[in-house]
């Protein structure tokens, strides 16, 4: 299985080539990503760099251009195509429909890996992307279950690569645009939920307040972890409750399913995180690589207690969870 | 290894207890001289101009330390406080050892803040452009003895787990 893994900085994909990773993505200085925080990213020159520190290793880089275009800027999107193509980019990570038709029609051996954003979540969505622009690969959403995945495995006419662990954005891959109804921006259009220069962190009396734009979407008492101030995890006052109404701030952690995942014919594995530090990506990419070996290896596979602290305390709010994946009902 | 260790976490808590009574002025124009020299890649190719005419903070929460920069030209500048009580446009505020963590490659910022050991105020967006940008940097360009002090200090720092 091929261990894919997050760079937001030179730095960060060091780091990921230093621990193991087989291929790198990341993401271009502008909105077509999503995201698009201040300080993160690859201009010209800082990718070119990138790639050269892959090839000197032997790995792969693939470039996110996982945003959907606006109408009135799509040639910002094509642009990002033409440079990834112009940089020697392994492949990149689409979402956009129209950005797809563009990229290969144009670049007919660019290998297209299609964005979990894109939300496909069937065999016979992926053989329409399969017929019409030639993907290679399709990275699935996080609200499959385990079973899901697994059907889905048999009958996929493309390679499969599934979430490993990251911070969750589940509720509606591609879809969501919950951020926007606060801030005006929402990832899929903007490339960033909850843009930095909404978000408020006011120490009060109570705790820490989290606000978007104004609106108090979260109070941590003292002691209590905090998450990403993003409108999902935030909590609200629900019939007569308080509480995290729709999605707890939790890290997604597959770990457990690795050889389930691997007997489904899954091919790579991603890992969430490239607004995170080089020592989140060193430490995470490190501790899966571990289980990756340990698992070819053969015989039994059990996770290594040091690995699942290490994934825990790298987590959003100090916890873990399987998400989607043991979801009974699905 | 063991008292090697003990040596520096005493070395070190010292260090605190004098640090607090230091003039802070000459610290803060060293600590500014240090990053111009690091930073100098970086503040030419403009990754810095995010700071033009503005004011971050950084405070070192148990040394009552206060760093305040700005950016004039292709340096940073460590800004006087004109009254105490006039605030920058962000404040990144940590202990001392989260600090060492960090810039030794030993734990990840947003893990701080989950777990409120590190704090961002102010203008939210200036402060994590901030960590962006120094997480950036290229640890490799920091004088190898200055490295390995700081990886020294931060391991003698950390938690221990049982
Ligand atoms: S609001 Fe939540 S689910 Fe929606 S995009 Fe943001 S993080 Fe994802």
């Amino acid at each position: 299985m091929e261990l894919v893994c997050p760079a937001g900085s030179l730095p960060a994909l060091e780091a990921a080539i230093d621990n193991g990773a087989d291929a790198v993505y990341i993401g271009f200085r502008d909105e077509t990503n999503a995201r698009h925080f201040g300080g993160l990213n690859f201009d010209e020159r800082r990718a070119q760099q990138a790639l050269a520190k892959i090839r000197a290793r032997g790995r792969r880089l693939f470039v996110a251009i996982n945003t959907y275009a606006r109408p009135d800027r799509f040639s910002r999107w094509q642009s990002a195509v033409d440079r990834a193509v112009d940089l020697g980019a392994d492949a990149v990570i689409l979402a956009d429909i129209g950005l797809m038709d563009y990229a290969a029609e144009r670049y007919p051996d660019l290998a297209l890996h299609l964005s979990v954003q894109a939300s496909a979540t069937s065999a016979a969505a992926l053989s329409f992307y399969r017929r019409n622009f030639g993907i290679r690969r399709a990275v699935l959403p996080r609200v499959l279950s385990l079973k899901q995945v697994q059907q889905l495995a048999r009958t996929s006419p493309v390679e499969l690569e599934v979430f490993g662990f990251g911070s969750l954005c589940i509720m509606a891959e591609g879809r969501c645009h919950l951020s926007s109804y606060v801030t005006g921006e929402s990832p899929n259009m903007n490339g960033v939920c909850s843009p930095a220069k909404a978000v408020e962190w006011q120490p009060t009396p109570a705790g820490l307040d989290a606000r978007l734009n104004g609106v108090l979407i979260d109070r941590f008492g003292a002691g209590e972890n905090a998450g990403y101030p993003t409108l999902c995890k935030g909590r609200f006052v629900a019939d007569d409750r308080t509480g995290h109404a729709l999605e707890e701030p939790v890290s997604l952690n597959s770990m457990a399913l690795l050889p389930a995942l691997c007997a489904a014919g899954i091919k790579a594995i991603k890992i969430e995180g490239r607004q995170r530090s080089p020592s989140y990506v060193a430490q995470v990419v490190r501790t899966w690589r571990e289980a990756i070996d340990r698992l070819a290896r053969g015989g039994e596979f059990h996770i290594d207690p040091r690995w699942a602290d290490t994934l825990s305390r790298n987590s959003e709010g100090k916890q873990t969870t399987l998400g989607a994946y043991e979801r009974p009902w699905q | 290894m063991r008292m090697h260790s003990n040596v520096l976490r005493t070395g070190f808590r010292l260090g605190v207890t004098v640090a607090k009574r230091l003039p802070s002025r000459p610290l803060e124009l060293a600590a500014v001289t240090m990053l111009n020299r690091q930073l100098a890649e970086e503040l030419i190719a403009g990754e810095f101009d995010f700071l033009d005419g503005r004011q971050l903070d950084i405070a070192v929460t148990d040394l009552g330390l206060q760093l305040r920069i700005g950016k004039r030209a292709a340096s940073l500048v460590a800004l006087p406080r004109a009254k105490p009580e006039c605030r920058a446009d962000a404040t990144i505020a940590a202990c001392a050892a989260d600090f060492l963590a960090i810039v030794s490659g030993r734990e990840d910022p947003d893990t701080l803040f989950f777990q409120r050991r590190l704090t961002i105020s102010g203008d939210t967006e200036l402060g994590l452009t901030a960590k962006n940008r120094l997480d950036a940097i290229d640890r490799g360009r920091i004088p190898p003895a200055l490295q390995r002090a700081i990886r020294a200090m931060a391991e003698s720092l950390a938690p221990r787990v049982a």
